[in-house]
C-alpha cells in the first residue's frame, strides 16, 4: 500500500514531536541539582579524590564576596588539598564574579598548625602586581580567609607570607602581619 | 458559505491513515512505542518526591531529586557528597566509588547490592548503578548514613524525608523591645553569662557589644525613646546598637539570671538615684576634654603609589590633595593644632605614621585613603575603625609595667583598644553627617584590622572616599567637591569636639 506525502510528513513529524518530548523529559531542565556536576571524572589512584568545594570571588559594584560551588579534584595530603583548592581559586570565576587577585599569583605553600593556623604561604605576585583601593584588598582578603573557613573546618586563623616571609600589608590597608582570624571575615 | 452536516463523518481523517498497512506503519509504531518507552522513566522519575534539605542559616534550604533505576528511588552521589561535604574518589578501572565523610568512608561498587561503611559489608538491597557518568546510590543510603552514625551535624526525617543540619546553640535569643512608661527596655534570653562592653553611651546612641556571644537572628528595634536601633552578630561577639531620642538621659545593662537587659530612660530623677548611668559624650581630648592636636595622615606616598583613580590619577596624589583640603578646613574651625604625617610624595612607614601621632600626644587621627572600585565605584564613602572584638585590638591587654620613668607602657598592637570605642562614636558622627551632606551617595561604616589604625592611642578612623574634582562639581563624585567633602567632615569632628566639651 502506498502513502501520500502527507501521511509521510504526518507520522515523522509525530514521531519527532514524541522523540523530543522524550528528550525533554530525560535531559532538559529540571533533571538533578544544577550545582551538582554531572560526570565522575576518572583519578589516577585512591590518593585523589573529588571534593566539592566553595570558592569566594568578588561581587562586582561591591566590596563583598559570593561562593561558587566548585567540583576539585583533590588529593589525600591536607597541604596538597589545601593548594589545589586554591589553584581553583586562582583560576577564576565561572560566573559572573570576579577574582580579585592579581595575575601571576601562584600558592607556593600551604601547611596547618595544631592551633587550626593556616599558613599560605604565596609568590611575590600577590603583593607586587596588586593594584587596587581598600574595597579590592578587602575582598582579596575576604575571598582567601573565607575559602579556607567553608572548605577546611578546622581553620581559626590565616596567615599570609610571600616568599617564605610575614608582609605587613598586601594594598596598603589592611594588616596582614598578624594571623586573619576567620570571625572577622565572616 | 454553507456548512455541509455529517461530511467531516464520513470521510473522518483517522479512516485514511493506514496504520495497519504493513510496512511503513509497523516502523511508526515501533518509533513511538520507543520514544513512549524512553519516556516513561523519566516521566516515572519525576513522580518520586524530593529529599529536602534544611541548612538551617547556612546556606538556602534545597532540595535533591531521586530517580526511578527499575523501580527503586536512587539518589546521586555527586548530591550526597555536596551535601554531605564529602570527597568522592573514583576507581574507573573497578568501577568503585567511595565518599569519604569525614572520618568515615562508604565505598560502593557498581552493580553490586552491597556498600563497604568503614570496611566494613552492609546489604542495600539495590546494587548502585553507573548512569551517564554519574554513580547513584538507593535511597534509603540517606536514611542509613543517620542510622549508622555516619554524619552528625545534622538529622533525617522519614516523614518529611528531609535533612535537617542542626542550628547552633545560640547564646543571646529572642531579643525584643518593651516601652515601660518612661524606661523602654531590650531583653534577650541569655544561655550563659557575657561580658557586656560599652563602647559609648552618648546623648544620641548606645552602642555595647556583648563579648564572645552569639545571636539567634538579627533585629531592629523602635519604641519609646529608642528612636532606631539593633542587635546583630559581629566578629567580636553581639552588637546592641540604640539611636536615642532628643530626651535620653541614662542607661543601665545587667546581664545574669538568663536574660540580657539594657535599659535607658528620659527620667533624670532615676539617673540621680544611682539606677541608671548618666549618657555622656564620647570622652575626647586631655582631661580638659581639649582637643589640641589633629593628625590627619595621607595615605600611601613615595613608591606605594596606592590605588590608581579614575582618570590614571595616583591614591597618593588624590589622598595629599585633600588631606591639605581637610587642614585647612580644621583649621578653621578648631584651634588645635593640625599636623599631616606626611606633606609631599615621600613614602612613610605604617608604624611611623602611627608614632607621629603618638609622639604628639593627638587627641584625634584621620587617615585619608581615595578609591574608584566596588561599592563608591560611582562616588561614595567608607569610614573605617578597628574592630572592638579584632585582630590587633585586646581590650584586656597582658599586663605590662605600668610607669618606666614616667613613660607609660602599652602594647603596640593593641594601643587603640582604649580608644576604639571613641573611634566608632566618631566614624559614625562623620558618617552621619557626609549622608546628611550628600543624600543619596553611599556611606559606609566598615570594622576591620587595619594596619595605620592599630598602633594609634588617641580616637581613629579611616576616610575613604571616591575621587572628587577640585573646582567644580563632577559626574563621578556625584556633584561634590572635594572642598565640600572636606568641609563636612571638618564640620562633623567640630561638632564632635564640642559635643565632648559639653
Amino acid at each position: 500500500m502506498k502513502f501520500t506525502p502527507q501521511q509521510l510528513a504526518l507520522s515523522i513529524g509525530g514521531a519527532v514531536v514524541v522523540v523530543a518530548i522524550a528528550l525533554w523529559f530525560t535531559i532538559g531542565p529540571g533533571r538533578g541539582s544544577k550545582l551538582a556536576p554531572e560526570r565522575l571524572t576518572p583519578l589516577a589512584s585512591e590518593l585523589e579524590g573529588i571534593r566539592g568545594v566553595y570558592l569566594y570571588f568578588g561581587v562586582p559594584g561591591s566590596d563583598d564576596v559570593a561562593a561558587e560551588y566548585r567540583d576539585v579534584v583533590v588529593k589525600d595530603r591536607e597541604a596538597d588539598r589545601v593548594r589545589a583548592i586554591y589553584r581553583e581559586l586562582l583560576s577564576g570565576s565561572t560566573g559572573s564574579y570576579e577574582s580579585p587577585f592579581p595575575d601571576g599569583v601562584e600558592l607556593l605553600n600551604a601547611y596547618y598548625t595544631s592551633r587550626g593556623s593556616l599558613y599560605l604561604d604565596w609568590n611575590q605576585a600577590l603583593v607586587k602586581e596588586f593594584q587596587g583601593g581598600s574595597g579590592r584588598e578587602r575582598q582579596l582578603l575576604a575571598s582567601i580567609v573565607l575559602t579556607a573557613a567553608d572548605n577546611l573546618p578546622d581553620v581559626t586563623e590565616v596567615v599570609i607570607l610571600v616568599e617564605g616571609n610575614p608582609v605587613e600589608t598586601i594594598g596598603g590597608h589592611f594588616d596582614v602581619m598578624t594571623p586573619l582570624a576567620v570571625a572577622e571575615w565572616r | 458559505m454553507r456548512p455541509i452536516p455529517g461530511r467531516a463523518l464520513r470521510v473522518p481523517i483517522v479512516t485514511r491513515v493506514p496504520i495497519g498497512t504493513p510496512g511503513i506503519g509497523p516502523i511508526v509504531s515501533l518509533v513511538f512505542a520507543l520514544a513512549a518507552l524512553a519516556t516513561l522513566p523519566a516521566l516515572a522519575a519525576r513522580t518520586v518526591p524530593p529529599i529536602s534539605v534544611d541548612h538551617a542559616e547556612e546556606r538556602p534550604a534545597e532540595k535533591i531529586m531521586p530517580i526511578l533505576i527499575g523501580g527503586a528511588s536512587y539518589v546521586s552521589t555527586n548530591d550526597l557528597a555536596r551535601i554531605f561535604g564529602a570527597t568522592k574518589y573514583w576507581r574507573p578501572e573497578i568501577q568503585k566509588l567511595t565518599l569519604r565523610l569525614g572520618e568515615h568512608t562508604l565505598r560502593f561498587t557498581v552493580d553490586a547490592p552491597i556498600v563497604l561503611v568503614d570496611e566494613m559489608g552492609r546489604n542495600l538491597i539495590e546494587p548502585a548503578r553507573l548512569i551517564q557518568g554519574v554513580v547513584y546510590a538507593p535511597e534509603s543510603i540517606v536514611r542509613r548514613i543517620f542510622e549508622w552514625a555516619l554524619f552528625a551535624d545534622a538529622t533525617w526525617d522519614d516523614a518529611s524525608r528531609t535533612i535537617r543540619f542542626r542550628s547552633p546553640v545560640h547564646v543571646v535569643r529572642q531579643a525584643q523591645l518593651f516601652p515601660r512608661g518612661r524606661v523602654t527596655e531590650i531583653s534577650a534570653t541569655l544561655l550563659r553569662g557575657l561580658p557586656p562592653r560599652v563602647l559609648y553611651a552618648t546623648p544620641s546612641e548606645i552602642r555595647i557589644l556583648f563579648e564572645g556571644g552569639t545571636l539567634d537572628t538579627a533585629r531592629s528595634f523602635e519604641g519609646g525613646i529608642v528612636t532606631g536601633g539593633s542587635i546583630r552578630e559581629t566578629a567580636g561577639g553581639v552588637e546592641l546598637r540604640l539611636r536615642l531620642g532628643q530626651d535620653a538621659k541614662g542607661y543601665a545593662v545587667s546581664v545574669g539570671s538568663g536574660r540580657l537587659k539594657v535599659s535607658v530612660t528620659d527620667d533624670k530623677d532615676l539617673v540621680e538615684a544611682g539606677l541608671f548611668n548618666q549618657l555622656e559624650p564620647v570622652p575626647i581630648g586631655g582631661p580638659d576634654r581639649d582637643v589640641r592636636t589633629i593628625v590627619i595622615d595621607p595615605g600611601h606616598g613615595g613608591a606605594d603609589l596606592g590605588a590608581t583613580l579614575r582618570g590614571g590619577m595616583s591614591e597618593k596624589d588624590a589622598a595629599l590633595d585633600l588631606a591639605r583640603a581637610l587642614r585647612s578646613a580644621l583649621s578653621q574651625r578648631l584651634s588645635a593644632r593640625v599636623i599631616m604625617t606626611r606633606e609631599s610624595d615621600a613614602e612613610v612607614s605604617a608604624a611611623r605614621r602611627a608614632e607621629i601621632a603618638n609622639e604628639a600626644e593627638a587627641d584625634l587621627f584621620i587617615s585619608i585613603h581615595l578609591d574608584s572600585e566596588g561599592s563608591i565605584k560611582g562616588g561614595g564613602f567608607r569610614v573605617f575603625t578597628l574592630s572592638p572584638g579584632g585582630t590587633g585590638v585586646d581590650s584586656q591587654p597582658d599586663a605590662l609595667p605600668e610607669d618606666i620613668d614616667g613613660v607609660t607602657l602599652r602594647p603596640w598592637l593593641g594601643a587603640q583598644a582604649s580608644a576604639v570605642g571613641s573611634s566608632m562614636a566618631l566614624a559614625q558622627a562623620i558618617a552621619d553627617s557626609l549622608q546628611h551632606s550628600f543624600p543619596g551617595t553611599p556611606v559606609l561604616t566598615r570594622q576591620g584590622p587595619i594596619r595605620v589604625l592599630e598602633p594609634v592611642v588617641c580616637p581613629a578612623i579611616l576616610l575613604e572616599s571616591a575621587p572628587a574634582a577640585r573646582t567644580g562639581p563632577d559626574a563621578t563624585s556625584r556633584g561634590y567637591t572635594i572642598y565640600d567633602y572636606a568641609r563636612t567632615v571638618a564640620e562633623a569632628i567640630e561638632k564632635f569636639v564640642k559635643a565632648a566639651r559639653g
